[in-house]
């Protein structure tokens, strides 16, 4: 049985297809339409899974599953205009046409837009994000937790996944949420709504949490059972067209940042802030949630669970023994979860976790180019490469990653979801000092002060990082080993601001955050065999089996899909090298090829 | 023609539907803001305008769903653009969350 999921229209938009319980493909539209954050509806992503489903079109597919309930939601919609009337006029005459036109027609819409006429399901928001969270997890049983910004009326969520149900409990009801609450920073802090929170989080730690009690005071009223109420008036979310306004201004004591002004201390402050409430709010919500289903593992998923800080001070504390954060866990994530309810909730279909092992596949689900496709496209371009075989391609490029090369990496299935985690990447040397403003104003042409990721052999990470359990997508940090960090001196200590960055920390520096964590991903070899093997052969040249992982991309670009839009970021960025396949590309012979006939203007032509 | 037709259902209706909601709404704070689930109708999609006019009286009263109805009654004003807009996946405001 085949179950396509969808979730579409609000940021992210993703497919998904399920066969006989497998999740046999699922991508988000923006890596194919090169649009960041795109909430279109994916067509491209549907006939990338019905392909790799073997499927020439959608009739092949037994049900279509959308991962929220549009009834529901413009209920909210309507009745939150009501509440804030007679503010909200211009909100409305833009919201209002969309709604009426087509959205609440949902199940109309996707079969004219698919040409489908079989069953469609529709599942609450956040019950696909729950179902997306438990059901590829490895527990036979485990509280869910799930939260986001907003969904039809719920924030937030949770109840209990067991054997191949999963219900929701208690519910967090719009406004009042934790997800546009750090939005609303997101937005106050100068970057963008639905794709700058993780900057925020990045900030946080070079920061002082000055502001966390007036947050507390003014801005949140927080229960025991980490449920609350915000308040609303400070914010312009609900019928205005921005996060925040001068209300809100008035209660942290500074005007929003002009997303190209200058970050100061305030801001690192006022992101510290914001992140410490979080972590408080959602400690208790999961004291809350473990003492309510007395169960002791966790899913997560929603936006929210993208917060890898917070997720670890859920670990750190030891609320519940084990976790598991489903990596795709915004709204594409809800693709997943909506096609996985339709095969276990509609179908009665058995799961049979192994307790060890998710059912994720490592996060790649996505397409995937073989070599002869590769040479075609590199061939028909007339691009410089070399063809190096499986140990030498490791070996060459481990080399180069020595010697302070930056490299793409581009091999085998795309992932799926927001992190890069070895078939989409770019990696350097994490020894290396310079490496992480290197690559951020060279490569990736971003702000300073973020932190690059760590990718660590599995079976190696506890020597290299304080972690007693594997983290394969990025979902949490650990401190860097002891051992391996370097003593500050007093002066170093008291350095303000983006010039704690100068500071070398450990061995590992490019990977290594100001307050010495860093956000891993461990990389098992019966996952992800080739990164593995490269990293291993990292480790025997270098003693070293950590890597900068970062995502194939330039700031405000999808990460890349198709060997022609790695080759496109190759050329347009400061990379030495590109690994496509098999084929080792040099920066340095495409210039040289340039000459005759730029490479890039060739790939354009070819289009 | 439709802006106006908007500012009629607007001020018309939903105001009006705020203002009587605002007038029964107790001042209080509860203990929890953890509620049972609603799950009234998360599976429903309407197909038709009585569908949705239903589906809305069932859960939110008489009013709500007139306004609802007399708003999706206008289909036919918003529909080509809406099509359009959704298919460019454009987005209501680019400094807030996609909520809407």
């Amino acid at each position: 049985m085949k179950i396509l999921g969808i979730s579409a229209f609000y940021h992210d938009s993703a497919a998904c297809l399920v066969e006989d319980g497998r999740i046999a493909a699922a991508a988000q539209e923006e890596r194919f339409t090169r649009r960041k954050n795109d909430s279109s509806f994916p067509a491209h992503a549907v006939r990338y899974c019905l392909r790799e489903g073997g499927l020439d079109d959608v009739r092949g597919v037994d049900c279509v599953a959308f991962y929220e309930s549009p009834a529901l939601r413009f209920e909210r919609i309507l009745a939150t205009f009501a509440d804030a009337a007679p503010r909200g006029f211009d909100a409305f005459a833009r919201v209002a046409p969309l709604w009426a036109g087509e959205k609440l027609w949902m199940e109309d819409f996707i079969r004219r837009t698919l040409g489908y006429d079989g069953p469609v399901r529709f599942y609450e928001h956040h019950l696909s994000h729950a179902a997306s969270a438990f059901f590829p997890s490895p527990f036979a049983e485990a509280a869910v937790l799930t939260l986001d910004g907003v969904g039809e009326w719920a924030t937030g969520s949770f109840g209990v996944g067991r054997g191949s149900r999963v219900e929701l409990r208690r519910e967090l009801r719009y406004p009042h949420s934790l997800g546009l609450l750090y939005s609303a920073f997101t937005h106050h802090l100068g970057f963008e709504v639905n794709s700058g929170e993780y900057k925020v989080m990045g900030l946080a730690p070079y920061g002082e949490p000055r502001y966390a009690e007036t947050i507390l005071s003014r801005l949140v009223d927080l229960r025991a059972d980490g449920s609350f109420t915000l308040e609303t008036s400070a914010f312009d979310y609900t019928t205005g067209l921005a996060m925040t306004g001068p209300a809100f201004a008035d209660v942290v004591g500074m005007p929003r940042r002009e997303p190209d002004a200058p970050l100061e201390q305030r801001h690192m402050d006022l992101a510290r802030s914001i992140q410490e409430v979080t972590n408080e709010i959602v400690l208790r919500m999961a004291r809350y949630v473990r003492s309510e289903t007395g169960l002791d593992s966790l899913c997560l998923a929603g936006g929210v669970a993208l917060n890898c800080v917070a997720n670890s001070r859920v670990l750190e504390e030891r609320i519940f023994d084990r976790v598991w954060v489903q990596p795709a866990a915004g709204d594409a994530g809800g693709a997943v979860g909506a096609a996985l309810l339709a095969w276990h909730h509609e179908h009665g279909a058995e799961r049979a976790p192994d307790g060890r092992s998710d059912t994720m596949q490592g996060a790649l689900l996505g397409p995937s180019f073989s070599d002869e496709e590769v040479r075609y496209f590199l061939e028909s371009h007339r691009i410089p490469h070399g063809a190096l075989d499986r140990d030498d391609l490791l070996a060459e490029t481990a080399e180069l990653l020595d010697r302070g090369a930056v490299v793409g990496w581009f091999q085998g299935r795309m992932e799926f979801g927001p992190r890069a985690l070895g078939a989409r990447s770019i990696l350097g040397d994490a020894r290396s000092a310079a490496m992480q403003s290197t690559l951020n104003l060279k490569i990736k042409f971003r702000e300073s002060f973020r932190p690059f990721a760590p990718a660590v052999l599995e079976e190696q990470a506890a020597e290299w990082f304080e972690v007693d359990r594997p983290s394969p997508y990025m979902l949490f940090t650990a401190q860097v080993a002891r051992d391996r960090t370097i003593a500050t001196t007093p002066e170093e200590d008291a350095l303000f601001g983006i010039d704690k960055l100068k500071v070398r920390r450990s061995e590992i520096p490019a990977v290594t955050h100001v307050d010495g964590s860093a956000r891993l991903q461990t990389v098992a070899r019966d996952v992800n065999p080739l990164f593995h093997d490269l990293l291993r052969a990292f480790a025997d040249l270098t003693g070293c089996p950590v890597v900068i992982n970062t995502s194939f991309n330039v700031r405000d670009e999808p990460i890349v899909c198709t060997p022609e839009d790695a080759f496109r970021c190759f050329m347009r960025t400061g990379m030495d090298y590109l690994v496509l396949g098999p084929f080792l590309l040099d920066k340095r012979a495409q210039v040289a090829a340039s000459v005759a006939a730029p490479p890039h203007e060739a790939v354009e032509a070819g289009r | 023609m439709t802006r106006l037709w908007l500012r009629v259902l607007f001020f018309g209706l939903v105001v009006p539907i705020g203002l009587a909601r605002r007038w029964r709404r107790a001042p209080e704070r509860p203990e929890t803001m953890w509620l049972p689930v609603d799950g009234g109708g998360a599976d429903a999609a309407p197909k038709t305008l009585g569908e949705a006019f239903a589906f809305y009286r069932r859960r939110r009263g008489l009013g709500f769903a007139a306004a609802a109805w007399l708003l999706l009654a206008s289909r036919p004003l918003f529909r080509t653009r809406s099509a359009e807009r959704l298919r460019r996946g454009e987005r209501i405001s680019p400094f807030i969350y996609d909520q809407f």
